[in-house]
């Protein structure tokens, strides 16, 4: 193309109009670039508007009564012996509680183990004490006829039964006992002496037991030393029955005294004469026996 | 703009017209004071609650607006830093523990039953000492137009979502470090600028209508 014809094309060509969003969106930017700093300032201006709001101020009073209260409450906490003080508080409660509540289980011969007490199975107040009835069997006229002696006692019916935990002895009188408590000797503490009209005697010692233990029926005297044993007295005679331990049988009409040993049984015909038995009679008597007895000693 | 920390490090300077709390500007419980506060040594506790109350106060009022109620959140607030003194590290600083265990408090209350369903109600409370009550209807006194532009102020950051409540009051009115601040409010620290830089908007925006620097 020559020359001036190039020239004359150019002078004909002109720039092509922008669109006109285009055009707006280039001014809008343009300006935001140019203006940055302006916004930054317009944050600026409300965090100077923030800085005209007035300290909110508490009343004073509020102050005052919650800064007592803060530093009544923050005070140090109680010594560690506080709460031991207060387990041994709750342990000591649970004791009383327990002591209180055995003798309901037990019986009543746990908070004074150092006497003889009475534990009651089946019917107490069946009990006669010296002719006259006695409602419980923890009746302290009871407990005295044991320490004492000098009284007697029918059991009507259900069971009577005494321990003294403390010597390491338990006597049960069934139903049906006639029994008579000499006055104690002075001169034997250790000495128990019954008198067994009718009924029954079941009597337990432990290794700590030290003491005699007589009984005297219509057909003689028994010394007992324990273990586990049994005298009972009918119309026919008396009979001995030592499942543990061992006695001694004196007769009444003075002769030799026989000794009776463990898992033996003598009887005492009465009119007839003594002579030993087969096996362990009342054997069912006494494992029930000793089934208590484990309660209790 | 010489109201503005800009710098999380840096002591920042007090607003304009705003009067500083004590050791507001930093953290003025040292390490000894510290540990003496966790073994609840009665001077430490004395000059925590003094170095600490009108912080705590004006912030939990800031937050919620009413008086009775910023008392009464205060005050849960001062009973649980005594509960949780046991648990405090001296090691660490005291200031976002405190502000920690404030913000759950006012949390905890926004999540309240009470406070959902009396969200929106306009508060009958007028407030004795001046400002900062959520009355919708200006009092006399704020008719004035200074005291006309402070409520509406209060109202337009009572407005804003919690979050940047939180953010704006605890960056701009206490001063903490946006660390300090993302530390309390479980966000990294630029999430929290951001989250500032949005609430000043959000609040340029509600109160475009006011004129003056605001508006611009």
């Amino acid at each position: 193309m020559p020359p001036d014809d190039l020239r004359e094309a150019l002078d004909a060509w002109s720039s092509p109009a922008a669109r006109p969003e285009l055009r707006a969106e280039l001014r809008e930017r343009f300006l935001s670039a140019a203006g940055g700093e302006t916004a930054e300032a317009s944050l600026a201006a409300v965090e100077a508007e923030l800085a005209t709001l007035p300290e909110p101020v508490a009343r004073r009073d509020f102050e005052r009564r919650l800064r007592r209260e803060f530093l009544a409450a923050a005070a140090p906490p109680l010594r560690r012996w506080t709460p031991r003080v207060l387990q041994i508080a709750a342990l000591a409660a649970a004791a009383v509680l327990l002591l209180a509540l055995i003798p309901r289980i037990l019986g009543p011969w746990s908070l004074t183990p150092s006497s003889w007490n009475a534990v009651a199975f089946d019917a107490a107040s069946d009990l006669v004490v010296a002719g006259r009835p006695v409602a419980h069997l923890d009746d302290a006229t009871l407990v005295d006829s044991f320490e004492q002696g000098d009284c007697q006692l029918s059991v009507d019916g259900g069971l009577l039964c005494v321990v003294h935990p403390e010597r390491g002895v338990m006597l049960e009188f069934p139903a049906g006992s006639e029994i008579s408590l000499p006055a104690r000797s002075s001169e034997e503490p250790g000495l128990i002496e019954v008198e067994l009209a009718s009924g029954g005697l079941r009597v337990s010692t432990t290794e700590t037991f030290r003491g005699r233990i007589l009984v005297h029926t219509p057909d003689g005297s028994f010394e007992l030393e324990g273990e586990l044993l049994g005298v009972d007295v009918a119309a026919s005679g008396t009979c001995l029955c030592v499942e543990e331990g061992a006695a001694r049988f004196a007769s009444v009409d003075g002769a030799e005294p026989q000794r009776v040993g463990r898992a033996s049984t003598f009887f005492v015909e009465r009119g007839v004469g003594a002579r030993f038995l087969d096996g362990v009679h009342h054997a069912s008597e006494l494992s029930d026996f000793a089934s208590r007895r484990d309660l209790y000693l | 703009m010489e109201a503005r920390p800009d710098d999380a490090t840096a002591p920042t300077p007090t607003p304009a017209g705003k009067r500083p709390a004590a050791g507001e500007s930093a953290d003025s419980f040292p390490a000894h004071l510290r540990s003496a506060l966790r073994d609840r040594e009665a001077g430490a506790l004395a000059t925590f609650y003094d170095a600490y109350f009108d912080r705590l106060y004006g912030y939990v009022r800031r937050l919620v607006g009413e008086q009775h109620l910023a008392e009464d959140l205060t005050q849960e607030i001062f009973m649980h830093v005594i509960e949780r003194l046991g648990s405090y590290d001296p090691s660490r600083a005291l200031r976002p523990w405190v502000f920690t265990i404030a913000t759950n408090k006012v949390r905890d209350h926004w999540r309240s039953r009470s406070h959902q369903r009396n969200r929106g109600e306009v508060s009958l409370e007028l407030d004795e000492t001046g400002g900062w009550a959520r009355a919708d209807t200006p009092r006399p006194d704020q008719e004035l137009a200074g005291a006309e532009r402070s409520a509406r102020i209060e109202r337009a950051i009572q407005e804003l979502p919690e979050s940047m409540r939180l953010t704006l009051i605890l960056r701009y009115y206490k001063q903490l470090s946006f660390a300090e601040i993302g530390e309390i409010v479980e966000r990294n620290e630029a999430a929290v600028r951001k989250r500032y830089s949005r609430a000043l908007e959000e609040l340029r925006q509600r109160l475009s209508d006011l004129g003056g620097e605001a508006g611009a």
